[in-house]
């Protein structure tokens, strides 16, 4: 079985495979924008481990409103 | 719905409902849909008996050279003409009706401009939309008329073209672009490799909050050449401000929507357009509700 590519990993395998095994070191991100001054933050491993932790969390989150919706549609059927 | 807790949850479900709604799946790179591979020959294609031109155009309107008239109005008041100005691209970018006062949901825009060629040449048409509907016209001729988002090579002939779009938006933002490329724009020579003490850096947004769609990029000073990636999910164009602290080796970038392009304030710089996942935000948008979590994140981190 193929383990799970979280979005830290995603990132990092991403550039890595572009530059031959580096990394980003500078982030900037924004919803929506006009301006971006980059690099807004650098980025530590932490980063991206809270971004494979993000990953996680939201698969979780959505798994869970599938399943909020089952409670949420008994009355509605 | 007297019970509070029903109430609640069901609003939670709307929430949710609206909110996968209102901001599409994003979890992908770049995925342009390009088709037809061969080039449009246009001159065999039959032409058209009528355009919005014969509706929009002023006899003492002047079509201008290698840019757009564009004309706005609403899709309820055809007849009524809200604005009208010359740009350089066929791009409109707004929320609501944050525009012009006119609701997204009704807006309707018509672009025409001639477009010289001193030799035969294939360019693509990079259109980028979202709930709406658009036809690109050449000398009177349909080219493309649908929905969704393409890149459509089209053969010109030496001598000037007359290029007319039509756009009608369907929801509550206006996101559309097109822009015509030269084929393989960033196929040129690749940036050089980066180096141990190269920077690199990375820089993702979901969309420009401009009305032509255009991000400044502000570069810090760097102590080493800089490898800059860029990524989106909609069509935007990149404006890189240059300075002589921060020295650029390379630009890549990935978009989503097709027509992203990379322009510089000083020297061009090797660009190339690669695949990326676009992320905005290194932290979660998320709040507890008792039992509940609810997240104002769109599902950008699903595989």
């Amino acid at each position: 079985m193929i383990p799970p590519l979280y979005l830290g990993d995603k990132l990092k395998k991403s550039i890595s495979d572009l530059t031959g095994g580096f990394f980003a070191s500078g982030f900037s991100g924004q919803y929506s924008a006009d301006v971006l001054d980059v690099p807004g933050r650098f980025l530590s491993e932490s980063d991206y481990d809270k971004l494979n932790q993000q990953s996680i969390e939201l698969e979780q989150y959505y798994q869970e409103e599938i399943e909020r919706q089952e409670f949420d549609e008994i009355f509605n059927r | 719905m007297a019970n509070p807790l029903i109430r609640y949850t069901f609003s939670i479900v709307i929430t949710f409902v609206l909110l996968s709604l209102l901001r599409p799946d994003n979890s992908g790179s770049a995925q342009h849909q390009v088709e037809p591979v061969e080039p449009i020959d246009t001159t065999s294609l039959l032409s058209v008996g009528e355009t919005w031109s014969d509706h929009l155009i002023r006899p003492s309107d002047e079509i201008p050279i290698d840019s757009y008239l564009a004309i706005y109005f609403r899709t309820s008041q055809p007849d009524t003409i809200v604005y009208r100005e010359n740009v350089p691209k066929a791009v409109i970018n707004y929320p609501w009706s944050d525009f012009q006062n006119i609701n997204s949901d009704e807006f309707g825009g018509y672009w025409v401009g001639d477009f010289d060629f001193e030799e035969e040449e294939v360019r693509s048409f990079h259109i980028s939309q979202g709930h709406a509907k658009s036809r690109i016209l050449v000398n009177r001729r349909v080219i493309y008329e649908g929905s969704g988002s393409r890149v459509i090579p089209v053969k010109f002939t030496a001598g000037r073209h007359r290029i007319e779009i039509q756009y009608v938006n369907h929801w509550h933002t206006v996101d559309y672009s097109v822009k015509l490329l030269p084929q393989n724009l960033y196929d040129g020579p690749p940036p050089p490799n980066p180096t141990q003490s190269s920077t690199i850096w990375y820089a993702g947004i979901y969309e420009s909050s401009n009305r032509n769609a255009e991000v400044t990029v502000r570069l810090k000073p760097a102590p080493t050449p800089i490898h800059l990636y860029l990524a989106s999910y909609s069509a935007v164009t990149w404006n890189i401000e240059q300075t002589s602290e921060a020295e650029l080796a390379g630009v890549y970038f990935s978009s989503y929507s097709p027509g992203t392009e990379v322009q510089f304030s000083a020297q061009a710089i090797p660009v190339q357009e690669i695949s990326l996942p676009y992320i905005y935000s290194l932290e979660p948008n998320c709040s507890e509700h008792g039992a509940i979590v609810h997240c104002d994140t769109p599902p950008l981190f699903r595989r």
